[in-house]
């Protein structure tokens, strides 16, 4: 019989920490993946539970361990929130497509996240910054429904002193919040930046995207360097259970990041358009 | 093309029952189902087709993945070599075989458990010359005579069968029993192009389909049709599960003997279900789109990435629907 896909390679959790209230990120070693682009997804295991697909959060750069940033949510979820540091779980991957980062070589770089939808922008925030040299102005622009719910906030002034531009933005404040009210799209301005030479990559949730992907074309950012990162409900991970298939494309095989024209093509549901 | 005679294919069954686990046709119930048969009298010809396809012969309903046990970490792979023979497959589900390759044996993630069972198991067509009301094979020409799928097609002439070795699994099984075959003589030829040209004449006559119109059928289908399959349906199952084709699963956790098991199992986008995530979110609401896309995955997306059809014609789907949805109706409005 040949290589079996479906196993999962053995990890153990290694670190636990609370990023939100409802989100922890957990941190896994060994690295049992070895190399993966920003951008790409894992399948993990709670043993005896199920699997469910995360974005690998942690920094490209680092061979000793993967993160992933579990919102509670499912059974699996659930599960990954009560496992403790010890704990055994598995992982499969790395999947998928991830971010275009050949193509930012040189070019600005515009990152868009609402919500938990930053985990999958973390790992190329960490991989710009790991040669910063290599590219031009690097901008983010982040929200969520409260602040408490921003991801990664520890980090952020980090990323500011390595010279990332970060807007952030809340849906409504909270007692000592003195940033931006408002949903994402009315930061996306805030950026300054030569449009033509930016790549820009989003998550969120769909309706986010969609209005984020609407207003980017209108601030005059090329289409042809617009991408989002979707999701579906990955089974497998390699296009054979056909959950996450949608019109020609399968979220887990040709995404899950997508240009923007690839999207316009997709069915409706799935299409942020 | 070679000839076999009844006698000689009955000496041939027998000889197999000996080597492998032979599978085919057995009637139950009033039903054909396939069997495993210890005997080649248990093996008739009396047939149109079975009540479900072959499918789970490579794909089991449930089908055990991995063991892994949590006191020493270590997952076991479940293994299955046993050598099969499938016997008396009509062409239709023979041509699903060849779909399914397709897609479950695509690289880099070739599907290890399918691989094996394909590997492992002689595929023995045998043409249909009945075809039932609902079939419609001559639309897609995975039938009625010779499907796409197997090693070996047999095709019942007087006396005995034409036979085509249609690969070289095919040609090593009529090697390994060369004194049963002969070259077939020209009567023999000759009823079998009769037989051909009546077969497709009778099928055509009932339905003939434009195939390549039905490539981007998504942007066709509309709104009001798809309604007329929605409102019906009562989410049964029974198109998929009874579909040679539909190859989606899911999978499913748990313990047993101390050990943590994942199995996978057979799944249907008709199921509500189906696309809807942990968090609610669900990128395909309506039962329209479910319906869309499974007509469009079957009839466009798939012969548009793989060159063949996501559809055999069997018309079980037609034949076991309660509610009366019928595919046909895509192929007459669309095709």
């Amino acid at each position: 019989m040949g290589v079996n896909p479906y196993v999962p390679k053995p990890a153990r959790i290694i670190g636990v920490r609370d990023e939100s209230p409802d989100t922890k990120t957990i941190t896994v070693g060994p690295n049992p993946l070895g190399v993966f682009t920003p951008g790409q997804f894992a399948m993990v295991t709670a043993y005896g539970v199920g699997e469910a697909p995360f974005s690998i959060c942690s920094s490209p750069f680092n061979k000793d361990m993967l993160q992933f940033s579990v919102r509670k949510m499912g059974s699996v979820t659930t599960m990954l929130h009560e496992a403790g540091v010890g704990d055994d779980v598995g992982v499969r991957g790395p999947y998928g497509r991830g971010w275009p980062v050949e193509k930012m070589v040189g070019k600005n770089i515009l990152m868009v996240g609402g919500g938990i939808g930053l985990a999958p922008l973390r790992p190329l925030v960490l991989y710009v910054l790991g040669d910063r040299d290599r590219y031009g102005d690097i901008a983010v622009c982040y929200g969520a429904r409260t602040p408490s719910l921003l991801m990664y906030r520890s980090e952020f002034d980090e990323w500011v002193n390595q010279g990332v531009k970060l807007y952030l933005t809340v849906d409504a404040g909270e007692e000592g919040w003195k940033g931006n009210v408002g949903v994402v799209t009315t930061i996306l301005d805030k950026p300054v930046l030569n449009k033509a030479e930016t790549i820009v990559c989003t998550c969120g949730p769909p309706v986010m995207i969609r209005f984020v992907l609407k207003k980017l074309v209108e601030l005059g950012y090329s289409k042809k360097n617009i991408y989002a990162s979707l999701e579906g409900r990955m089974r497998c991970g390699i296009g054979k259970c056909g959950h996450c298939h949608f019109g020609d494309k399968h979220v887990c095989l040709d995404g899950p990041v997508f240009q923007h024209d690839e999207m316009t093509g997709l069915p409706r549901g799935i299409s942020p358009f | 093309m070679l000839f076999i005679s009844e006698d000689g294919l009955k000496n041939l069954i027998g000889k197999l029952i000996s080597e492998r686990i032979v599978i085919a046709p057995v009637e139950k119930a009033g039903y054909f189902e396939f069997s495993v048969i210890k005997d080649p009298a248990e093996f008739s010809l009396d047939y149109s087709n079975t009540r479900l396809p072959p499918k789970s012969v490579f794909l089991p309903q449930k089908e055990v993945l991995f063991k892994h046990d949590p006191k020493t970490g270590v997952s076991q792979e479940v293994r299955n070599d046993a050598k099969n023979m499938l016997l008396g497959v009509r062409p239709c589900d023979a041509s699903a075989l060849s779909l399914l390759d397709n897609i479950l044996l695509k690289p880099p993630y070739a599907d290890p458990f399918y691989e094996a069972r394909r590997r492992n198991t002689i595929v023995v067509s045998i043409s249909c010359t009945r075809p039932m009301e609902e079939c419609f094979c001559n639309v897609f020409e995975t039938g009625p005579l010779r499907g796409t799928g197997e090693d070996l097609t047999l095709t019942p002439l007087r006396g005995g069968f034409l036979a085509e070795a249609r690969n070289g699994k095919g040609q090593a099984l009529v090697n390994s029993f060369k004194n049963l075959f002969k070259e077939a003589d020209p009567a023999s030829l000759k009823e079998y192009e009769d037989l051909s040209r009546r077969l497709t004449g009778e099928m055509d006559s009932r339905i003939k389909v434009d195939r390549s119109s039905l490539t981007r059928l998504e942007g066709k289908l509309d709104e009001a049709f798809l309604q007329t399959m929605a409102q019906r349906c009562v989410e049964c199952n029974l198109c998929s599960f009874a579909c040679p084709v539909c190859y989606c699963f899911d999978t499913e956790d748990y313990f047993e003997k101390n050990v943590y098991v994942r199995a996978k199992g057979w799944d249907t986008c008709i199921s509500p279900f189906f696309t809807r995530m942990a968090s609610g979110l669900d990128p395909r609401t309506t039962k329209t789109e479910i319906f869309c896309h499974r007509f469009c995955h079957k009839l466009s997306r798939i012969p548009l990435a793989f060159k063949t059809y996501g559809c055999v014609g069997c018309g079980r789907c037609v034949s076991l629907c309660p509610t009366g949805i019928d595919i046909r109706e895509v192929l007459r409005r669309w095709g």
